[in-house]
């Protein structure tokens, strides 16, 4: 699944995402991390179920929704990454 | 800690601007930025940028003038707090914050309050919007500005503006693979166009290189015409269909990059209950303020995109006014009256080139491609049937509809949904009106409650 | 079709008491026309709870709202549109042993008053109902047949056979006063009336001013908040004894906590807005009875205005200065409950007759009296 490539090199970072680990920049955003890697599934879906991305990619969206260091619905665009992150994704309680 | 002279909501152009001034006249000025660094939308990431040649080389110039804003405002004696979000206002003023670093809720009583809160894209609406893979070019630029990152893959961009140009031409230099720029039904700019948009402030050079490929078609097709664009996929964008001059076209893409303008955020101003008039040409509501960014005679300011969109260096000039304007309230004996007047009319000079762009790419009807199966208000997946129904019914204004629907009701509080909402309204013969927006601006986590002395 | 006198009938106030006293004004035949100043269901109904409760009511309204209840079980029914009206039950928890005490004796006045709705629930029976609660909590009260409603649909809906039952529903229309006759002076020109009906909520005082009553009754905001969805953890509307709350979970998820704080009337013509701080008190104690919802974002904070009399009880009751004026306002921030059957009432007093519940005591010459004592005493 396409991604983002990186015009440098950067200061690496780890997360783990669903227990799984995701290389990350310092500097990125939670969010924009995961789209680099390609990552659209962490974004808590719409109403009725169908997938959701990141669309701004600048807090207005409210499309980039997970679960980050034990804090739920956090907008992932607002979340500086910061390594040894937890990145859970979270459904909709209400579908 | 005791409270601030002056609270600044936004660190971008205008919010440093006036911090600067405020503070150097001796007011105790705090500018809280809900970003982790200062700069704004435009000079975001401004020091990674700056330590990154591969970025700054294609990012250039729009990042002239970053560090002095930011530099400026600090050596002045502001506070600068980063990764704070404005939770509720009143006028009185007072405010509320959730500080995501240190964590949980704060608030001050100043004794005046500016809001430099900027502007955000307009949504760009058709059948398919929501896959993933479609994405605002704005947000394309801050992967290229927050982690100088490129899409992979084939990228289509949609709509028109100078950001359009700009983010086209940047990607174009990061070496993206650009298939395609949709255009709408009202033509590019014409040649002549060229000379005018020298006037354009940011970067023109960028700009208008950004034109030439574009008209040049060097590498870029352009499809004019552009209308019932139709993005497809299954869990993600596979391609687009759409009609143009050209006839129907499909492309295979990964990435669609769309854009039509910038609109003023007004969430925080419409909590405060400021009056807000409805820019018919520009399609948005638009905060009514005095020449100095005064909200009537309240103790509040707005400046910046945020009280009418004009682009990064007038609002650097209309933060200094606005910043002299504020220290006349407050400290009229330190009140610099040569400089206040010199940004005045360094700002009525700026005026025309926004005049221009606002005749280049007026916005176009953001319902232009919406059928009843498209959805308005993603947070709550409402679809555009549904709302046209319900003010068919009766719901003659944007609450009636939210009430009636769900519209607006989810977490964005009509960030996304309402300049779509508004045009449904016009449409159906009503005034587009304003949703009531009510605190907090963005969900706040229960235990984040906790550091506000909770008081019965 | 209007008589040459005027309408039948003008309820002033486009809330839920005024559209169901409308409502059943005209299933009875008469013409009947409703002035909103904003637009129906805008202020206390709107910013209702939506709470359907006998628990812990004021021992006056007891048999009031207990004749009310099953009126919600067949409100969708009988209006012909969805209210969201669930029968999930209501409870009263006690957190400690002074609150467990106050329950019992709650528990045994309303078994003295010859009610037998409100019963205890001890540790068992509590978390038998609501296993998610808190382990601290020691006991409650409980109605099983309370529940709660959707206070939007229940204004569509009851909006909906009003309009049907030929009810003339006139928005953004003000009284600015009442002359014996019934004439009233409203900002759409004068209109005759054989009948007003005061329903004018949080301005219920200044229209019973117009014909020169006084009534203790003031605009408060309560102030509310909801959280965004969470997954299923509360069966129940829960309050806590001797602390402001009120929690209930809707069928999205979403958690609806009030409480009684009162947010700020910044401008007693129509606005109220909720206070954060506030706010926190309220979700504190709210997190402290439910842990899941340490989890909870709140997404909404916001205050409705509605109408409080000094007693805290409604005004019911005929004028006593017009006659053909009846006031039904200020229902403490509780009236939802009872709405289904303070229409029927009213167009039961309305046609001269006795109304089929009692509203004795709940007349507006009650605070008359009242004052009268003072200056005697």
């Amino acid at each position: 699944m396409s991604g983002f490539r990186r015009l440098s090199p950067g200061a690496p970072v780890t997360m783990t995402v669903d227990g799984v680990p995701l290389d990350a920049r310092i500097g990125d955003s939670v969010a924009l991390a995961l789209l680099v890697q390609g990552r659209f599934d962490f974004c808590a879906p719409a109403p009725g179920g169908s997938p959701r991305a990141p669309l701004c990619l600048m807090g207005v969206c409210f499309g980039c929704l997970a679960r980050i260091d034990g804090r739920p619905g956090e907008q992932a665009c607002m979340v500086p990454v910061r390594d040894g992150m937890v990145v859970e994704t979270e459904g909709r309680a209400d579908v | 800690m005791s409270e601030p002279d002056v609270a600044i909501v936004g660190a971008g152009p205008a919010g440093l601007a006036a911090a600067a001034v405020t503070a150097a006249a001796g007011l105790s000025t705090v500018v809280l930025d809900d970003q982790d660094a200062p700069g704004g939308q435009i000079w975001r990431a401004a020091g990674a940028v700056r330590q990154d040649r591969a970025r700054s080389r294609i990012l250039g110039r729009s990042y002239a003038g970053a560090q002095a804003a930011i530099k400026a405002a600090a050596a002045a004696g502001a506070v600068l707090r980063s990764s704070c979000d404005l939770i509720d206002a009143t006028p009185a003023p007072a405010l509320v914050w959730l500080d995501r670093g240190a964590g949980g809720l704060h608030e001050a009583a100043p004794r005046a309050l500016l809001l430099a809160t900027g502007a955000r894209e307009r949504p760009v609406a058709f059948p398919g919007w929501t896959l993933p893979g479609v994405m605002n070019v704005g947000a394309m630029q801050i992967a290229l500005k927050q982690g100088g990152a490129v899409p992979v893959g084939p990228v289509v961009l949609m709509g028109q503006g100078p950001l359009l140009l700009l983010v086209l031409a940047q990607l174009a230099k990061a070496g993206a693979d650009l298939r395609a720029v949709l255009a709408f039904d009202d033509a590019f700019p014409r040649a002549g166009a060229v000379q005018l948009l020298r006037a354009v402030r940011g970067d023109p050079a960028l700009v208008a290189e950004g034109l030439r490929l574009v008209l040049a078609r060097r590498r870029v097709p352009v499809f004019r015409g552009v209308r019932s664009v139709r993005a497809l996929g299954e869990s993600r964008l596979a391609h687009i269909a759409f009609d143009s001059d050209a006839g129907p076209q499909e492309i295979a893409c990964d990435w669609l990059g769309v854009h039509d303008g910038v609109i003023p955020n007004t969430q925080a101003t419409r909590l405060l209950g400021l009056p807000h008039r409805w820019d018919t040409a520009q399609r948005c509501l638009v905060p009514e303020v005095d020449e100095t960014g005064r909200a009537g005679d309240t103790p509040v300011w707005i400046a910046g995109d945020g009280s009418g969109i004009g682009g990064a260096r007038l609002a650097g000039l209309r933060g200094q006014i606005t910043g002299h304007a504020i220290v006349r309230a407050l400290r009229p004996d330190a009140h610099d009256a040569a400089a206040a007047r010199t940004a005045q009319m360094a700002a009525w000079r700026a005026g025309p080139a926004r005049a221009l762009v606002n005749t280049l790419w007026p916005p176009r009807d953001p319902l232009a491609m919406v059928d009843n199966d498209t959805v308005i208000c993603r947070c709550e997946g409402v679809r555009a049937g549904a709302v046209r129904a319900a003010v068919a019914a009766g719901a003659t204004g944007p609450n009636r509809v939210k009430v009636a629907t769900r519209c607006g009701m989810g977490p964005c509080q009509g960030r996304m949904c309402e300049p779509l909402l508004a045009q449904v309204l016009i449409r159906a013969g009503a005034t587009p009106g304003a949703l009531r927006i009510r605190p907090p601006l963005k969900p706040v986590l229960l235990g984040d409650y906790e550091t506000l002395g909770a008081t019965e | 079709m209007i008589s040459a006198q005027g309408t039948d009938l003008v309820v002033v106030g486009g809330g839920l008491i005024g559209l169901s006293i409308a409502l059943a004004a005209a299933r009875g035949g008469r013409q009947v026309r409703l002035l909103e100043a904003e637009h129906v269901g805008r202020h206390a109904s709107s910013a209702s709870a939506g709470g359907v409760r006998s628990l812990n009511r004021h021992p006056a309204e007891i048999a009031l709202v207990r004749a009310a209840l099953p009126l919600w079980v067949g409100l969708a029914g009988d209006l012909g549109a969805d209210v969201g009206f669930s029968s999930s039950g209501q409870m009263r928890v006690a957190e400690d042993e002074a609150a467990l005490a106050a329950l019992k004796a709650r528990a045994a006045l309303t078994r003295d008053l010859g009610f037998s709705h409100e019963v205890l629930q001890d540790r068992a029976g509590l978390f038998a109902r609501e296993p998610q609660i808190a382990a601290h909590c020691l006991g409650a009260l409980s109605v099983t047949d309370d529940g709660f409603a959707d206070p939007l649909a229940t204004v569509r809906a009851y909006r909906g056979a009003a309009l049907r039952a030929g009810v003339d529903i006139r928005q953004g229309v003000a009284v600015r006063a009442i002359m014996p006759g019934i004439t009233l002076d409203t900002t759409a020109g004068e209109m005759q009336a054989g009948a007003v009906v005061n329903a004018a909520g949080a301005w219920g005082a200044q229209l019973a001013a117009m014909v020169g009553e006084t009534a203790p009754v003031e605009a408060r905001g309560l102030q509310m908040s909801v959280t965004a969805p969470l997954p299923p953890f509360m069966n129940g509307v829960i309050g806590s004894e001797g602390r402001k709350l009120s929690l209930k979970q809707m069928g999205n998820g979403t958690v609806v906590i009030g409480g009684a704080y009162q947010g700020r009337v910044e401008d007693v013509a129509r606005v109220a807005r909720p206070v954060q701080a506030r706010v926190a008190a309220n979700v504190a104690t709210a997190a402290r009875l439910f842990p899941p919802l340490a989890q909870a974002r709140i997404v909404r904070s916001w205050a409705g205005l509605e109408g409080w009399s000094a007693d805290g009880l409604p005004v019911i009751g005929p004028s006593g200065t017009v006659p053909g004026l009846i006031h039904a306002f200020g229902f403490c921030g509780h009236g939802f409950a009872l709405v289904p059957l303070v229409g029927p009432l009213v167009a039961q007093m309305l046609d001269g007759r006795m109304p089929s519940q009692s509203l004795t005591g709940f007349g507006i010459s009650r605070f008359h009296e009242k004052m009268k004592d003072i200056q005697h005493a």
